[in-house]
């Protein structure tokens, strides 16, 4: 008996809604399938997604890893005879995608929609501001010049209380990317009936595969082969680093400042504070980079960007303005710094909480998804060759370093998005 | 014709080849009463030196040397005086070249080619040159002026329609808006067929996306306050008697008779669907009540009320089966060609009724004729329309007392089980002409239109060439009876059959061919006294134009005939005759050709060709300047079954070496204007041999082949072929008799 198949009307609808207008005007021609370097034999990308779609197959479509190696060259958009603009529907499938690892679903809903922009907003603000008046037990004093913090307790937002603000976000976020990774790896893996002997253990799963993923999203070898235009490559490799380099910062500030007594603000000779710097700089120029990429492809009309995809690159350039801005109107010792601070602190906020909900989880599922690909072509690739990992290790190594680097320089692409 | 004025043009290289009084003297010597060259015959001074030489020299008839009878005709029309022309253009000068051997260097003189002993290549020129000219001087001898057809009856001018459904109706209004009467006849007790029963119709006109209220209302509107249109519900033919111009039908009504009198049939009795019950295997149909078909389900879309026939409950989800028993050998083999779009509509209408309903179509290939994409476009886009190609494997009751169906070959590249509520089936369109006669024609070949098997049992015929036209003329048919099809199709073919159908009339009134020789007079003759009665032109007219006598003597019906010759072809008496085409004045073109000497080395061949298709393919290869041999010479014939026995016979006793015959393709998919003609010649070959056989000649020198209009660039290698068969047989015995 073949497969009961019942569609989901309202996932059709769902990809309609969340940008893939266009879906159900593909009529299986295959072009796109022919100018996209991931189609293969056995899975003619986009091309299936694209039926499995209009089919409302949201399972099928949830288990296939390809939705994720996809960086939207838009190749098959601008080829698409049809118009069925096979590029944008399927950066509307990860949304769904992202919806469905999401929970609670409300908030993908406030990420993905204009009228949850004043929502996630109105509630950062209510936060910071209610940290700021439970610190000054009442309205603060905007003493010049400007000091963000006297410490861990005092001052305008003392540094415990912006603590208390983003380690529950933080977690909280962490906590559903963490299952949202959990449940995509179980799905993907679920049925692939991979033998005992060929099942990694945890370091060799770090080692043959987290790690080497790692290096190719850094290099964004994938992305730079997917023929994209070198800007868009480009923003997205500043961005991913500016984001590295804050990440870093930010622990060495947080355990210097709290943890260690050394105050902020640190001086700007400080080489951190100037690794900081640099760090907001180049997030400022990479996010405006894809802006003017994203308008430029948009106006050749490859690509119709969504709410979801503009909000982020929006918001990310905003915490870099913010961010930067605060810093430099503190030092010029004007009283606006605090009101910047205010929203620089929020657009973080909203970032953070984000990370499962907004189109920032591509950071999260992307990454997975790489690391299976990685995966499963080299245990498909030993098992073909009948080799266990702990007998010929060496050999599939070496053999795997290549067809990874090939893989990882793929993925690295989809990054940029 | 007595005095006979030959025109000999010079231009167009036919100066330049030809020894231009040479061919004058060879047509003074064939009798004709003066002859003139001069070049540009075509041009303004060549054509008023015709006219006036006619005035002055009191001229009958002339014959023009020059360009095909294809090219010019405007031009070379004299009123009254009656033209002949002589092919020395595409026939001689564009088509024959001398053919140097390898590594032979021709001279340039043409008279210094050697062709054959003592014989140049210019002398064989010329003699088929002169040969072309003598035929065409005697052929206008031999020719009557035509006169017109009056038929001793007075002409009914009214147009009887078959059928009141959107066909039927739209060819009423439009025999009304031209001005002539229209007669309604209908079985059913209300105008409308099937459309009538629709709850909504696809948009007839731009942009072809949105559903209408069915058109037939209006169309019944207007045909019940057109005073020049009756209307009979309730009727059918019984009888149809008589011929174009004055038929006369007896109908039923009720339990009584009627008689009507009218000039012109359309048939627009439409369809009937397939016979579903043969579709239980594999798609369910009466072993499951929930599976019907798309006429059932249109009915039920009409009511408004979507319930499962099994139990009552609401429909949610529906599959539709497209191709079901159709493109079937088992069962319709073609497409109906509407049932995708039919569809397409009743799954919108599904989804406007309950938005979150699930249509789902299989279907073998999307068809959506003409402009309609647009409405396959508009409802791909709709999320609860779900498609795909699918070969149907089964069509089963679940458990759950849904219906499941199972399909492979799917665009999702696996196979799948759908369950859904309601599965319904595209049938296709049966015509009604598919296993009744319909028009009960009172015809010495019987009630019906012939041969329909070629066309599925639509009352349909060479629709590339006639639209419209059946193998009875005077009746045209239109709508779904003619092809499956469309509403928007069937009121424009409505539209041309109905015109046809005047056009008819006017034919008749005028005197000539309705069609496809409109404008010939001539009709064939027919000399009693010395016919046999054997019946084989009153059997083998493709238009039944031939009823008989009880003794078995024709009885003509010149206003059915379509002036084939295709009785002319089959007299083995040769009784039959036309005015301007008879067996004395090809076997006299024949017999005015030079015939050369015994042991001349050169050969003669004769071939007949069908000047609908051969004949232009002929000239186009002229144009394209292909080499034809020397030794052919072609004479036009209105159709290969006009092709007379005698005529071979003559050619044979006569010391030609070989007949060739070029005609249309027949059989299926035949391209032969007369519908039997060159299938006929090629049937009479076996009466040929037989004469060939008592001349104890060789049945290979003569020969049929097909060619169509377009294989011009296969003709210079068939007939290099039949020249070398022809050399390989050997000089004919009968040369010198």
């Amino acid at each position: 008996m073949a497969r009961i198949i019942e569609p989901d009307l309202n996932f059709v609808k769902g990809v309609i809604d969340a940008g893939g207008d266009t879906l159900k005007k593909c009529y299986q021609c295959a072009t796109c399938a022919v100018v996209c370097p991931l189609s293969t034999n056995e899975n003619p990308f986009p091309r299936k997604q694209m039926i499995l779609a209009q089919w409302g197959m949201k399972e099928q479509i949830a288990r296939d890893p390809s939705i994720w190696l996809c960086h939207q060259c838009s190749d098959c958009t601008a080829y698409c005879p049809r118009g069925a603009r096979p590029g944008d529907v399927l950066a509307a499938i990860r949304s769904m995608a992202i919806r469905e690892y999401a929970e609670p679903k409300i908030l993908w809903s406030l990420y993905n929609n204009p009228a949850g922009l004043i929502v996630l907003f109105g509630v950062a603000l209510v936060v910071v501001l209610a940290a700021i008046l439970a610190a000054n037990h009442g309205m603060p004093e905007l003493e010049v010049p400007v000091k963000f913090s006297h410490g861990l307790f005092h001052g305008f937002l003392p540094v415990l209380y912006v603590d208390a603000i983003f380690l529950p976000v933080a977690g909280f976020a962490a906590l559903i990317a963490i299952r949202g990774i959990a449940n995509m790896w179980k799905q993907f893996t679920t049925g692939l009936d991979i033998p005992e002997a060929y099942k990694p253990t945890t370091m060799e799963m770090i080692t043959r595969y987290i790690i080497p993923t790692f290096k190719e999203i850094l290099d964004h070898e994938r992305f730079k082969k997917c023929g994209v235009n070198y800007e868009r490559f480009n923003g997205h490799r500043y961005l991913l680093y500016a984001f590295i380099v804050l990440f870093v910062v930010t622990n060495i500030v947080f355990i210097g400042a709290d943890f260690l007594g050394f105050h902020t603000p640190w001086p700007l000779w400080n080489p951190v504070k100037i690794f900081a710097n640099l760090g907001a700089v180049i997030l400022i120029y990479g996010s405006v980079l894809l802006i003017q990429n994203r308008k430029a492809r948009e106006a050749e009309g490859n690509l119709s960007g969504s709410y979801a995809d503009w909000f982020l690159l929006y918001l990310i350039l905003f915490i870099g303005i913010t961010g930067l801005g605060a810093e430099i109107l503190r030092i010029l010792g004007l009283r606006l710094a605090y009101a910047v601070y205010i929203f620089h602190l929020m657009c973080v906020f909203v970032l953070f909480l984000g990370l499962p909900f907004s189109k920032f989880a591509h950071l999260l599922y992307r990454s997975t998804v790489m690391v299976y690909d990685r995966y499963v072509t080299d245990v498909r690739a030993r098992m073909e060759t009948s080799a266990p990992a702990a007998t010929v290790v060496e050999e599939a190594a070496a053999a795997g370093e290549e067809s990874s680097e090939e893989a990882a320089a793929e993925e690295g692409q989809q990054e940029a998005q | 014709m007595e005095k006979i004025g030959v025109f000999i043009c010079t231009s167009c290289n036919i100066g330049d080849r030809l020894e231009v009084s040479e061919l004058e003297a060879a047509a003074n010597e064939q009798g004709c009463a003066y002859c003139a060259s001069m070049p540009f015959l075509c041009g303004k001074e060549g054509v008023s030196a015709i006219k006036s030489a006619i005035q002055e020299q009191g001229l009958d008839s002339v014959v023009i040397c020059g360009c095909s009878q294809r090219v010019n005709y405007d031009v070379f029309d004299f009123g009254n005086v009656p033209v002949e022309r002589v092919s020395l253009r595409e026939g001689v000068v564009w088509s024959r070249w001398p053919t140097p051997k390898e590594g032979e260097e021709l001279p340039e003189d043409e008279s210094q080619i050697e062709v054959a002993e003592g014989v140049s290549f210019k002398d064989e020129l010329m003699a088929l040159a002169k040969d072309y000219v003598r035929m065409g001087v005697v052929k206008m001898q031999k020719y009557a002026p035509p006169e017109p057809y009056k038929p001793e009856e007075e002409i009914s001018w009214k147009i009887l329609v078959m059928g009141g459904g959107v066909a039927g109706l739209t060819a009423a209004l439009e025999v009304a808006k031209a001005g002539y009467e229209a007669v309604i006849v209908e079985k059913e007790n209300e105008l409308g067929g099937f459309v009538a029963k629709m709850k909504k119709q696809l948009q007839v006109g731009a942009p072809y996306r949105e559903l209408e209220e069915p058109v037939v209302k209006k169309l019944i509107a207007e045909v019940e306050g057109n005073d020049k249109i009756q209307v009979i519900t309730g009727a059918t033919v019984e009888k149809i008697a008589g011929a174009p111009g004055f038929f006369d039908i007896t109908l039923k009504k009720g339990g009584g008779e009627d008689q009507l009198r009218v000039g012109a049939i359309v048939v627009a009795t439409g369809w009937k669907p397939y016979d579903a019950s043969k579709l239980e295997e594999p798609y369910g149909y009466g072993k499951y009540p929930d599976v019907v078909t798309n006429v059932q389900f249109e009915e039920m879309l009409a009511k408004g009320e979507l319930k499962r026939p099994s139990d009552g409950s609401p429909v949610k989800s529906v599959a539709f089966i497209q191709c079901a028993g159709q493109r079937d050998p088992e069962h319709l083999p073609y497409c109906s060609s509407v049932c995708c779009l039919v569809s397409l509509k009743q799954a919108k209408l599904l989804r406007e009724m309950d938005e979150e309903a699930k249509a789902y179509i299989f279907y073998k290939d999307m068809r959506t004729m003409g402009i309609y994409e647009n409405f396959y476009q508009s409802l791909q886009n709709d999320p609860g329309v779900f498609l795909t190609k699918a070969e149907v494997q089964s069509i089963a009751q679940g458990d759950d007392g849904r219906m499941v169906v199972e399909v492979s070959q799917t665009l999702l590249g696996e196979d799948m089980a759908v369950p859904v509520d309601l599965v319904v089936l595209a049938t296709g369109m049966v015509p009604t002409t598919a296993d009744d006669p319909i028009i009960p024609l009172e015809y010495r070949q019987g009630p019906g239109f012939p041969e329909l098997e070629l066309f599925y049992g639509y009352a349909d015929s060479n629709y590339i060439c006639f639209p419209y036209e059946t193998r009875r003329t005077g009746i045209y048919s239109a709508g779904c009876v003619h092809q499956p099809m469309g509403i928007m199709q069937a009121m424009e073919d409505a539209t041309g059959a109905a015109l046809k159908a005047i056009q008819c009339l006017k034919a008749i009134q005028a005197g000539h061919a309705v069609h496809p020789r409109t404008w010939d007079f001539a009709y064939p003759e027919f000399n009693f006294k010395r016919c046999t009665q054997c019946k084989r032109c009153t059997e083998e007219c493709p238009f039944g134009a031939l009823d008989d006598d009880p003794n078995g003597t024709p009885m003509p019906n010149p206003t059915r005939c379509r002036r084939c010759g295709t009785c002319f072809g089959a007299c083995p008496e040769r009784v039959i005759n036309f005015k301007d085409y008879n067996i004395d004045m090809v076997s006299s073109m024949l017999k005015a050709c030079e015939m050369p000497e015994p042991d001349y080395g050169l050969f003669r061949m004769i071939a007949f060709v069908c000047e609908n298709d051969a004949l232009p393919a002929l000239d186009m290869a002229a144009y394209h300047r292909a080499n034809f041999p020397l030794s052919i010479r072609f004479i036009p014939v209105r159709c290969l079954g006009a092709v007379n026995v005698a005529w071979v016979r003559d050619a044979m006793s006569g010391g030609w070496d070989g007949v060739l015959m070029l005609g249309c393709k027949y059989g299926e998919n035949y391209q032969c204007h007369f519908v039997k003609g060159s299938e006929l010649a090629n049937r009479r070959m076996e009466n040929v041999a037989e004469t060939l056989q008592q001349l104890a000649l060789e049945s290979e020198r003569v020969v049929l082949h097909v060619v169509a209009i377009d294989e011009y660039d296969k003709v210079p290698k068939l007939l290099q072929e039949f020249q070398e068969s022809m050399e390989a047989i050997g000089e004919s015995p009968f040369k010198g008799w």
